[in-house]
């Protein structure tokens, strides 16, 4: 769906069928390939999926780190940080290199297929590492089959509790809860953002996410995707 | 029109999707024409259609999200995919194809770690595409360890599987970024046409799918689609022979030489393995390079020179003594034993509760005795591990070397990590029967009964006559 969009680049998904090991960013009308860490080691963790918005591709990127996992039982409150580990680091010498000290290795223009060696010489080898990255975060789980008129407002006050733990300065972080219609098998997803999730984003997403966001009556009011 | 029905399971729905994809780019070029995507949107069927046909793809996901009863199997192992043909309602489809993808070329032994699943698949008739880097680099937070080649014995192995089984089993190369650096290091062959890799495994595709519904009415003119079969079966198998033709005196140093690897045969070879997928047709002796004699290990017993066993546990007087009469320093995985008598009284004094029986049996081996001494249970880095690799040299070994010239296979296995009750496991393995469902043993056993006439497992100084 972030691909069908147009306006998403795909960094990095977790095998299999992804990379086990190749990043790919993009900066102007190029697109970078790194090897990175292939697993944390130590405390960082390898989001389950990277992408990147497009859109002012120019400039500083925004990525969007999302860790999937089968049930909302395993959000764990530290993820946020172990997934922007994985890029920033940790300064640990402990721990892998993260991808912003590692530098790319090719390049290519945006809708080729051939790439070219980035030799020691270049400095655009180095220039994730250099750049001021924004950082979003996701958290998707599985809610399995959906009944026609099924209750989903305790995913929704879940979603809310967790955010409300996150203090009042919360990471930019969304949560989805993905799921099927029981009989016809259409995906049905229910979503919110924290109040740091940047307005232009969360649009982004909600036009992505649109045709399948379930209709969720809360006690006061229809979902209001903010928390 | 009657749409022929396709379900793709995988891994992942990812890599169901990522053959459908090639297909809806390619496909075309063999006749097979997309139309449109219907259904659910993380799930849709794609639909194709030929001049005759309506065909629809299902990719179906996760083979752990279907019960046993309702997903294929092409043997004790899942390949990435396997491709089938849904011709009756409500059961699984007979599969018609199996691919393995691979985004990097793995360290070691582990080259070979999912042979046993191209293996099985022949040997129940599956086609079967193993789709690799033409070549790769080992990289390190940014800094370049080595550049790594495809381990021809893959190739190799694959040649014989279609000679002894009837069915195609090719390599595809594909794209990787290290290629001019790895070309200039001379780890890539500059001959292979690494470019169409991606196409030529969708023509074999789109190919097999088509002539399988055709098969099916039975009504059709077959003639279009063999031919398109036929030229992508070429395609694949010039970029095989030319892939070792170049490394063969690297990785497999006792067929240097060998007319199947001289570029001047290389399209009557790849005719001859076509009529013998297709038509059965015998291959001829100058070019059945797996009809071992023992000529060819006394005058060359270092078969392979690249890849090391898993780091020698082997036992130092054993080892040292093996050395002595034909395992060599290093770079080796299989033994040729000149001497079975030696051999024998050498396992008598190094294992001295080896019950006799085994010691006068392997004694009388009219040899040479081929030898697989493998540290199971065990990764590279010492630690423990699904032995991946370790039945994937036992599987590739069996494939290569295991079929009727050898009399006498004797697999040494070292680890600290065999179960107890490891004689049950082997007997499991052995009794298991080709349509169980698999749950009674693990696959080490498995690749290593089918494999060995003889096991001895170090650490208990003890062995089995299989």
């Amino acid at each position: 769906m972030f691909k069908a969009s147009g306006k998403w680049h795909t960094v990095y998904y977790n095998p299999p069928s992804g990379s086990w090991k190749s990043l790919f960013l993009v900066k102007g009308e190029y697109e970078y390939r790194q090897v990175g860490p292939k697993r944390g080691v130590g405390k960082i963790k390898r989001p389950d999926l990277a992408v990147q918005i497009l859109e002012g591709s120019g400039e500083p990127p925004v990525l969007l780190l999302i860790e999937a996992k089968p049930s909302r039982d395993e959000w764990d409150s530290e993820i946020v940080k172990l997934l922007r580990a994985y890029f920033d680091g940790v300064g640990s010498s402990k721990t892998s290199k993260p991808v912003k000290s590692i530098p790319f290795s090719h390049r290519r223009k945006m809708g080729t297929t051939e790439w070219e060696e980035l030799k020691e010489d270049k400095v655009e080898r180095e220039w994730f590492g250099k750049c001021r990255i924004s950082y979003l975060y996701g958290f998707a789980y599985s809610i399995g089959l959906v009944k026609r008129d099924a209750d989903l407002s305790d995913e929704v006050s879940w979603m809310s509790k967790i955010m409300r733990k996150l203090g009042d300065s919360p990471p930019p972080l969304f949560t989805v809860a993905l799921g099927w219609h029981e009989t016809s098998y259409k995906p049905i997803v229910v979503i919110q953002f924290s109040k740091t999730f940047p307005e232009s984003m969360r649009t982004q997403l909600e036009s992505i996410f649109k045709p399948y966001i379930a209709e969720v009556k809360t006690k006061s009011t229809t979902l209001n995707h903010f928390v | 029109m009657k749409i022929n029905a396709f379900q793709i399971y995988g891994d992942n729905l990812g890599e169901c999707q990522k053959l459908c994809e090639l297909l809806v780019k390619y496909g075309h070029e063999t006749g097979l024409m997309f139309q449109e995507l219907v259904g659910p949107v993380d799930r849709p069927v794609y639909l194709f259609k030929t001049e005759e046909l309506e065909i629809g793809l299902l990719p179906c996901g996760r083979y752990e999200d279907w019960s046993k009863d309702r997903r294929p199997f092409v043997g004790y192992e899942d390949p990435d995919i396997i491709v089938c043909h849904a011709q009756i309602p409500n059961k699984v489809g007979k599969p018609i194809l199996g691919i393995e993808f691979n985004d990097a070329i793995e360290a070691g032994n582990n080259a070979w770690q999912r042979f046993p699943r191209i293996a099985q698949a022949a040997e129940k008739g599956v086609p079967f595409i193993y789709s690799i880097p033409v070549c790769d680099a080992e990289v390190k937070e940014g800094e370049i360890k080595s550049f790594r080649h495809p381990n021809a014995i893959i190739q190799i192995a694959q040649l014989i599987l279609m000679a002894e089984n009837k069915t195609i089993s090719v390599t595809t190369f594909t794209d990787n970024p290290w290629y001019e650096r790895a070309l200039k290091d001379g780890k890539v062959c500059p001959k292979v046409l690494w470019k169409e890799g991606e196409k030529n495994l969708a023509h074999i595709s789109s190919s097999l799918i088509v002539k399988s519904a055709q098969d099916v009415l039975g009504d059709d003119d077959p003639s279009i689609v063999e031919k398109t079969l036929k030229e992508a079966f070429r395609k694949a198998m010039m970029n095989m022979l030319a892939h070792i033709s170049f490394f063969v005196d690297a990785d497999f140093t006792i067929l240097k030489g060998h007319p199947v690897f001289d570029e001047s045969n290389f399209s009557d070879v790849v005719e001859t393995w076509w009529k013998k997928v297709t038509q059965g047709i015998d291959i001829p002796s100058k070019y059945r390079f797996y009809d071992w004699k023992k000529e060819d290990f006394e005058k060359n017993q270092l078969p392979f020179q690249k890849v090391t066993s898993t780091k020698s546990t082997f036992k130092e007087a054993l080892n040292k003594a093996i050395h002595a009469l034909s395992y060599k320093k290093g770079a080796n995985e299989i033994a040729f034993i000149a001497d079975p008598k030696e051999f024998a009284e050498l396992l008598r004094k190094t294992y001295p509760s080896l019950e006799k029986k085994l010691i006068t049996h392997l004694a009388e081996s009219p040899g040479p005795i081929l030898l697989l001494p493998i540290a199971g249970y065990v990764m590279d880095t010492g630690g423990p591990a699904f032995s991946r690799p370790d039945k994937g040299v036992v599987g590739l070994m069996r494939i290569v070397f295991g079929k009727g010239h050898f009399s006498h296979r004797v697999v040494l296995l070292y680890s600290d990590l065999i179960p107890d009750g490891w004689k049950n496991g082997v007997l499991a393995a052995k009794a298991e029967k080709a349509d169980s469902k698999f749950s009674q043993t693990n696959n080490l056993w498995r690749e290593l009964v089918r494999f060995g006439t003889i096991l001895i497992i170090d650490k208990y100084s003890s062995g089995v006559l299989i």
